[in-house]
């Protein structure tokens, strides 16, 4: 039914114009966006908004190109996750990534869990892909078939990211007093 | 990788899932949204059609069409009426198929 509504207000948009369907879908897909893009960035809420922000403007720019073969909920998360590499690619061309991942742990104020746990310190000790491979599948319950179509990587590739993320997370977990 | 891993870390991911109220987010992003080119076309043509009535009232131009119309059905009246059945068939036929395969053209 969501799915129907969506491909509703997508053609609402693209036939008719209708900035207001638009914004119905910015609405409903503002926090998993920017969730997705807080885990990306450990906690970077300036940086993550400005990404998601960029991410439905390239989706309203792109809207007419969508043609339903994912859900619109995948689409837009491989315009985040392609934005998100983007981003990525020309920070490392002129500067490292330590430095701001460092900050960003610093600067972020977090919901303390059980032993002064701290989600972005343990979404720090994973590699890009696996962060993004574990958030996709943990925080927003996609398959790793949806994954794979999200980051365009193959299925067995995102089944590796996620064991080798899940078994750094848990050993963190453990050594950290989270049982 | 056993279950209890499994299910440490999912029930880590999931008391650290946050719900991010809107704080004015969507409204920036439609605010920065581009202004599409049709909107442009569609004033464009509003002033367009503004212009072309304005100068039919003032020159008359209704009656004028109206007379033309009037003239080409006199015309192809006389036409038909001296034209033989066979032709008109081939006509009606010709004229059929195109508009079936218009439609279905449409349809697809």
């Amino acid at each position: 039914m969501s799915q129907l509504n969506d491909i509703a207000l997508v053609a609402q948009v693209v036939v008719l114009g209708n900035k207001r369907a638009f914004d119905t879908l910015v609405k409903k897909y503002q926090s998993p966006v920017r969730r997705f893009f807080l885990h990306q960035t450990l906690g970077d809420a300036e940086l993550s908004d400005d990404l998601a922000q960029e991410t439905f403007i390239k989706a309203y720019t792109h809207l007419a190109s969508f043609k339903n073969l994912s859900n619109f909920s995948t689409w837009l998360f491989r315009i985040a996750y392609n934005i998100f590499y983007d981003y990525i690619r020309n920070r490392k061309e002129t500067s490292g990534l330590e430095d701001w991942e460092v900050d960003a742990t610093y600067q972020t104020e977090q919901r303390r869990i059980g032993e002064e746990m701290d989600i972005y310190r343990g979404l720090s000790i994973l590699k890009e892909a696996e962060r993004t491979c574990i958030t996709l599948r943990y925080m927003e319950d996609l398959s790793v078939d949806k994954i794979a179509d999200i980051t365009g990587m193959p299925s067995g590739t995102v089944k590796s990211h996620l064991s080798r993320g899940k078994e750094k997370l848990a050993n963190f977990l453990k050594q950290n007093g989270y049982e | 990788m056993n279950r209890n891993d499994e299910q440490l870390i999912s029930s880590f991911m999931k008391a650290n899932k946050q719900e991010l109220a809107d704080n004015g987010f969507s409204r920036r992003v439609m605010r920065k949204l581009p202004v599409s080119a049709k909107v442009w076309s569609d004033i464009l043509t509003a002033v367009c059609v503004i212009l072309i009535c304005i100068l039919l009232v003032v020159f008359d131009g209704f009656n004028v069409i109206f007379q033309s119309i009037r003239e080409v059905i006199q015309n192809q009246s006389m036409e038909i009426m001296n034209s033989n059945l066979q032709t008109l068939l081939v006509a009606f036929a010709t004229l059929s198929f195109l508009c079936i395969r218009s439609v279905w053209t449409i349809k697809e």
